[in-house]
């Protein structure tokens, strides 16, 4: 309970001390106002499109294959710290998961669903 | 005497509103990150730390940065997100919690392990009910997330734009191309 | 009042020696790639550049800070602070020495790689908040190659737990002792080595800084110490990283002639160097090179090495002393 306490507080000053030296540099630093300075970046002319326009959903992909590895990865912390004493049962179940999920993942790979270009 | 975890709570509780009350998507995935956040330091606080990461990890590392994706990704207007309903589901949201909230209050198998716990350490007695009592669980388990795996070829399969391969692109005559556009 | 006092007294012992190895490690960098490339480096402020990185800090706090118009005024403050913060928390559980760490938690290995997916927020939100075309597509692009990497760490620490027969660090180092972690890992050590150095998004992984294509990535609308509180954190996790290879899989604190602390700090520079060595001499990946290394190359043979591993390891109970 007192690590966790620690954790926070350590947490929290990071974050002041983070807020802190932005604060510091924006007083410090005066900003002269420009209308082209505080444009959107782009090469000498004004952005040709909406800079919220959507994005492919190749990213949505990676996002959820993500989910579904991480949540595998989640299942298989105790099954590693727990390894010797969850005797040899315990040990090919933890092997099965991890076959299973991987026929699910050669299904994907042969569909495409792990190719980026 | 309110203490740190009461206040934690409140914020808890208070962004989780936010979520629904925020206009832009993203500022409505920040607050459910928020709202992550302090129910992970309730778990810790309540003797579950395992449970905590897990959901830290899995909850905040990966869902909610695949909800990130896909708000920038939609660009969903904000008239689009039934503004009218916002009073009703605060109102319904918080019925479901005092509902849940009771139940789990109510639950008496959860003491047993907390016992339990106090023997052997958090994350063994999670690896032991695993992997052992109720292993059967964690194959379900496997079946349900290969599930999700074909689920996600069947959904985006349709989605993607088709890219020209860059042989193509190569052969293909320019003069061709600017008399097709005409 | 205890707690707090021993937090922050911990907090401070933690931050300042940090800051200045940050620091330090810039100019190092840039003197290391200019030997590299048969230059000097910095060599005129002060003793052969040692000033350096103190005028350097100096400059970034007092440069003009462009806020962009259409940024979104708390978004685009958390981003940097955001990534600042987790940089810095992520050091709370990892040892230098034997029992040398702020918070000794029963699954550190576990809370460290936790604190590591948040460092995604940062990226995205920084980039979703300063309204730049170019930046939100660095956000994302920065986003996808953290996560699909982050699977391969996770999978490593798998094999490191199940060598250990622990999820806390001291003690994976102790059980160390006699054979070092790297041994055991022989088949995959390569691969760590590149999920770190896309982890921390170094060459030949450096896609969120890639110039030609994408301007400067996530921080392009960003000045001044907004562009200096990325830059420390991207820092900070190097080192943070180098010293967390060093305890998990060289051997940590275990040696008969010299200090403990001592001995993490020449593994870990020695990793430092390995880093900024490749980086002046290896070429930047494509973005598909990418993410094929990262799904199709570390996740399935690391997949394939925890089965491997963990069945010889049960089977032979363990190495646990």
């Amino acid at each position: 309970m007192r690590e966790y306490e620690i954790l926070m507080i350590v947490g929290v000053i990071s974050m002041l001390v983070g807020v802190i030296v932005w604060e510091i540099w924006e007083r410090v630093s005066k900003e002269k106002k420009d209308r082209e300075k505080e444009s959107a970046y782009e090469c000498g002319f004004n952005p040709f499109m909406e800079e919220r326009s959507g994005y492919e959903i190749r990213y949505y992909r990676v996002g959820i294959m993500y989910i579904i590895m991480d949540v595998e990865i989640s299942y298989m912390y105790p099954w590693s710290i727990g390894m010797g004493e969850i005797g040899r049962e315990g040990v090919i179940g933890g092997i099965i998961f991890m076959i299973i999920l991987g026929i699910g993942y050669i299904y994907e790979w042969k569909k495409g669903g792990i190719e980026w270009e | 005497m309110l203490g740190v975890y009461e206040v934690i709570g409140g914020i808890g509780v208070i962004s989780g509103i936010g979520v629904i009350m925020k206009k832009k998507g993203v500022e409505s995935v920040v607050y459910m990150i928020i709202s992550f956040v302090n129910i992970a330091i309730w778990l810790m606080r309540i003797g579950v730390e395992y449970v905590g990461w897990i959901i830290m990890l899995v909850y905040i590392g990966a869902i909610a940065v695949l909800f990130m994706f896909v708000v920038m990704m939609l660009e969903i207007r904000e008239e689009e997100r039934g503004r009218e309903y916002k009073g009703m589901m605060v109102i319904v949201g918080m019925g479901v919690g005092v509902v849940i909230g009771g139940r789990v209050w109510m639950e008496e198998e959860g003491r047993e392990w907390i016992e339990r716990k106090e023997k052997i350490g958090n994350v063994m007695v999670i690896s032991k009910v695993m992997y052992g009592e109720k292993m059967i669980g964690i194959i379900e388990c496997g079946m349900m997330l290969m599930l999700g795996m074909i689920a996600v070829i069947m959904m985006v399969e349709g989605g993607e734009r088709k890219k020209e391969e860059v042989r193509e692109q190569e052969l293909r005559r320019w003069e061709e191309v600017i008399r097709r556009k005409e | 009042m205890k707690v707090i006092i021993e937090g922050v007294s911990k907090e401070i012992v933690m931050l300042i020696p940090m800051l200045i190895g940050v620091a330090y490690m810039t100019l190092g960098e840039r003197k290391v790639l200019g030997g590299m490339q048969r230059r000097r480096g910095p060599n005129k402020v002060w003793i052969e550049g040692v000033g350096q990185p103190i005028a350097d800090g100096i400059k970034l706090m007092i440069k003009e800070g462009v806020k962009p118009m259409r940024a979104e005024g708390v978004m685009y403050k958390a981003g940097p602070v955001v990534t600042w913060m987790l940089s810095m928390l992520g050091w709370s559980v990892v040892p230098i020495g034997e029992g040398e760490v702020i918070v000794d938690i029963e699954v550190g290995i576990i809370v460290w790689m936790s604190i590591g997916s948040l460092g995604v927020y940062g990226v995205i939100i920084g980039g979703w908040g300063s309204s730049s075309q170019y930046s939100i597509m660095g956000g994302l692009r920065s986003g996808a190659q953290m996560v699909s990497y982050e699977l391969g760490m996770g999978v490593m620490m798998i094999c490191i737990i199940i060598i250990g027969g622990s999820g806390n660090i001291s003690r994976i180092v102790e059980v160390q002792e006699g054979v070092w972690n790297i041994s055991i890992m022989m088949p995959v050590v390569v691969m760590y080595m590149g999920v770190i150095l896309a982890e921390t998004s170094r060459t030949p992984f450096d896609l969120p800084e890639a110039e030609a294509e994408l301007v400067a990535g996530y921080n392009v609308e960003y000045g001044g110490m907004g562009f200096g509180m990325y830059f420390l954190a991207e820092y900070g996790n190097i080192i943070l990283m180098s010293v967390v290879s060093s305890v998990i899989m060289m051997g940590g604190w275990n040696s008969k002639y010299m200090r403990g602390e001592l001995v993490v700090g020449i593994k870990s520079t020695i990793i430092v160097y390995v880093y900024i060595w490749i980086r002046g001499s290896w070429c930047r990946y494509r973005y598909d090179q990418l993410m094929r290394i990262g799904w199709k190359g570390v996740i399935v043979y690391v997949g394939g090495y925890v089965i491997v591993m963990g069945s010889i390891m049960w089977s032979i109970g363990g190495v646990s002393i």
